[in-house]
């Protein structure tokens, strides 16, 4: 694989402000970056020179079905929907349950999806519950009396002693 | 060594402007093949570039909810796509923008031109903007990690992920056929099928929405906007046939040091491959039926397990090309 | 010089003792007594280190410790205990027997911990760090295993005699620290003094015990 590295701005072109070497892959962000600002505009001024300028405000098209309320726009999980749909039932665990009542029976049909984030439940839920729990029996420290305090510090006290004359 | 540069700096943005000339061709070719093999007499070859002059011509009409996003999106997605072209070896490999990023790289502007189509999707709050965008995030889930996966097979090959070094290796190396670059390439060919919009993924010439995935998504733009649009999906798809010719079919390509000759040879190899390219997309489109929206899983799934297969090969194979 | 040190290491042994006296005493004015005792037994110890290491300093130290601690703190507080009329016995959480036995295990820590630490000093000098760490550590078992509020406060004290015990082995104590622990056992005597007074015109004991049962924190 390559030898050393040279120090920044060795690349071979003139603005390269990284470190160059010929055997592996580079990474330049600064020359990316520059070369999308000059495409946009450069794009901005061909295009504003080529084309009609006006513009005009008029109601949203929606294939011809405008609805404007609320109800109709996508929510962050609309925005999931498909994600949840595809990937349910492998990393979620989704379960449904359908209940289909027989024919002539009044009863309205059921349909249930229950659909479990583990990341939720493992990394978030349980350590908070943890925390909680920890934190109510760990309070009991805020109502000692003094006495008891002066226990706890002498406790600790003979405690880091012992070690210290046992281990050094 | 400046006039070596200054060489150097014309070389690329003569392979920018190309690409982005050739780029509507090629889907006039597309959709020329597809008319013709439906028995009808079709649009002329050139009717994209008609089509964005007409739309460059047009007043532009916008949504009264859309915001400075909505109207912004379409020039910065152009670019990024742009920019992205410019990193896939078309008539020569070692030009100068190469340096600068990696396939890697080239995956992350794309990436980063998809989300912003995403938002500007949704941005003015109509139902069919949000399935648009919603699913073609869906398609991205499933289609990036299959191109990070052919990434790495190629990565595992080639040495190098620098796009301009993979070509090169393949060029020198024996006109082999390995088994784990023929899944990579069934692989890519179904990612390039996902990520351009094309059939079975996706019907880039439907006009029912609810089988919309790309066009739902700029179904509120119109004149510039929607021209600027246009161009970054005809690039796009000329990027990705690009992609598959220098890494599968480089033959042809000239090295970084070749002189004017050597180029004039990569550019005419480049062109007729890049039309060859469109040809057989229109037979295949015109040859299968877009699948339904939620069976797509399934075939995006097939790329992905192509992929990974083709890593465990090529990591078994690794001593043969050693 | 040998003699110097066995005279400075029966001083610091006295000191030890009345430590532990301070322990088993049942009544307050025993125990003031006995810390009187203690610091006038510090104070011989210093004015001893003085003569012998040839430190001036050290005898306004010693000075400072006979009159502040070992008259003037005592007089004051049996003064105090007097008018309040604070409890004569002391109250203990733990028995004599058993407090007496801790403090013999902790001036065996003390032995093994100093031995262990300091381990480039000359043998004198460790052995008066190790009676002045017991001194300390008893100080500071008296104030957990008794719970009268002025025997609190002697536990602190014979505290700050073990610590200046353990400063005149040490080279050189400036007097300008010297001045400073003085002042703050001074102002310390005085914050706990006035709490005492208070608490006592409040509820009219000191016993920690009923202080608590009043406070609703029964145990």
């Amino acid at each position: 694989m390559g030898g050393a590295l040279p120090g920044p701005g060795s690349g071979p072109t003139p603005f390269s402000l990284i470190a160059f070497d010929a055997a592996r892959s580079v990474y330049d962000a600064p020359v990316i970056a520059f070369f999308v600002a000059i495409a946009s505009l450069t794009t901005l001024i061909v295009v504003h020179r080529l084309s009609e300028r006006r513009t005009r405000r008029g109601p949203a098209w929606d294939c011809g079905f405008p609805d404007p309320s609320p109800a109709t726009q996508y929510t962050a999980s609309s925005f999931a929907q498909p994600l949840r749909r595809v990937y349910g039932a492998a990393a979620f665990a989704a379960q449904e349950t359908v209940v289909m009542p027989p024919p002539g029976d009044m009863r309205p049909a059921r349909f249930s999806v229950v659909v479990v984030d583990h990341l939720w439940r493992v990394f978030y839920a349980a350590p908070g519950r943890a925390v909680i729990g920890l934190s109510e029996r760990l309070n009991v420290l805020q109502f000692l009396t003094i006495r008891r305090y002066l226990v706890l510090m002498f406790v600790t006290l003979v405690i880091l002693l012992s070690i210290a004359a046992v281990t050094t | 060594m400046t006039r070596d540069l200054v060489v150097q700096f014309l070389a690329q943005g003569a392979q920018m402007t190309l690409v982005l000339l050739i780029a509507p061709l090629a889907v006039g070719v597309v959709r020329r093949v597809k008319a013709r093999l439906m028995r009808r007499q079709g649009p002329p070859l050139l009717q994209a570039y008609l089509d964005l002059a007409k739309l460059l011509r047009k007043e532009s009409v916008i949504a009264e909810g859309a915001s400075w996003l909505f109207r912004s999106a379409p020039y910065l997605i152009f670019a990024l796509t742009w920019v992205a072209a410019a990193l896939v070896p078309s008539f020569a490999s070692g030009l100068m923008f190469n340096w600068a990023a990696d396939v890697v790289a080239l995956v992350a502007v794309l990436g980063a031109a998809r989300a912003l189509l995403a938002l500007a999707g949704m941005d003015v709050g109509t139902s069919f903007g949000g399935i648009g965008s919603s699913r073609e995030m869906m398609i991205a889930t499933l289609a990036e990690p299959a191109m990070m996966l052919i990434v790495v097979t190629l990565a595992i090959a080639a040495g190098t992920t620098r796009l301009a070094g993979v070509a090169d290796f393949f060029i020198a190396e024996p006109f082999a056929v390995r088994v784990s670059l023929a899944l990579s390439l069934i692989s890519l060919v179904i990612v390039a099928l996902a990520e351009n919009a094309r059939i079975p993924v996706d019907n880039p010439a439907t006009h029912l929405e609810l089988t919309m995935v790309h066009e739902a998504m700029v179904l509120e733009y119109s004149g510039r906007h929607l021209a600027l649009i246009e161009a970054a999906s005809h690039l796009k798809l000329a990027l990705y046939l690009s992609l598959l010719i220098c890494l599968f079919a480089p033959f042809g390509m000239a090295p970084a040091t070749a002189g004017l000759s050597g180029w004039a040879i990569g550019l005419a190899a480049w062109i007729a491959k890049l039309l060859a390219g469109a040809v057989l997309l229109g037979v295949w489109e015109v040859s299968i039926a877009k699948m339904r929206v939620f069976r797509l899983p399934d075939f995006v799934g097939i790329a992905f397990v192509f992929g990974f297969i083709a890593i465990l090969l090529a990591f078994l194979t690794r001593g043969v090309f050693a | 010089m040998n003699q110097a040190y066995e005279i400075a290491h029966l001083l610091a042994g006295v000191m030890l003792v009345t430590s532990f006296a301070l322990l088993y005493q049942e009544r307050v004015a025993a125990v003031l007594n006995a810390f009187a005792a203690q610091s006038i037994t510090l104070a011989l110890a210093v004015a001893w280190a003085a003569w012998s290491d040839d430190r001036p300093d050290l005898f306004i130290t010693a000075l400072i410790a006979l009159t502040l601690k070992g008259i003037v703190i005592p007089v004051a507080l049996h003064r105090t205990v007097a008018r309040l009329g604070i409890h004569r016995e002391v109250e203990k959480v733990v028995g004599v027997g058993a407090a007496l036995m801790v403090g013999l295990a902790l001036t065996g820590l003390a032995q093994a911990l100093v031995l262990k630490v300091a381990t480039g000093m000359a043998s004198h000098a460790r052995e008066d760090l190790a009676l002045a760490l017991a001194i300390i550590l008893l100080g500071f078992l008296m104030m957990i295993v008794r719970r009268n509020a002025v025997t609190q406060v002697v536990g602190f004290m014979s505290m700050e005699n073990g610590l200046i015990l353990a400063a005149t082995g040490a080279r050189g104590m400036p007097l300008v620290v010297e001045v400073s622990v003085a002042f703050s056992v001074l102002i310390s005597l005085f914050v706990f003094a006035v709490f005492v007074f208070r608490i006592r015109e409040r509820f009219d004991t000191v016993d920690l015990e009923a202080l608590d049962r009043m406070r609703g924190d029964r145990r």
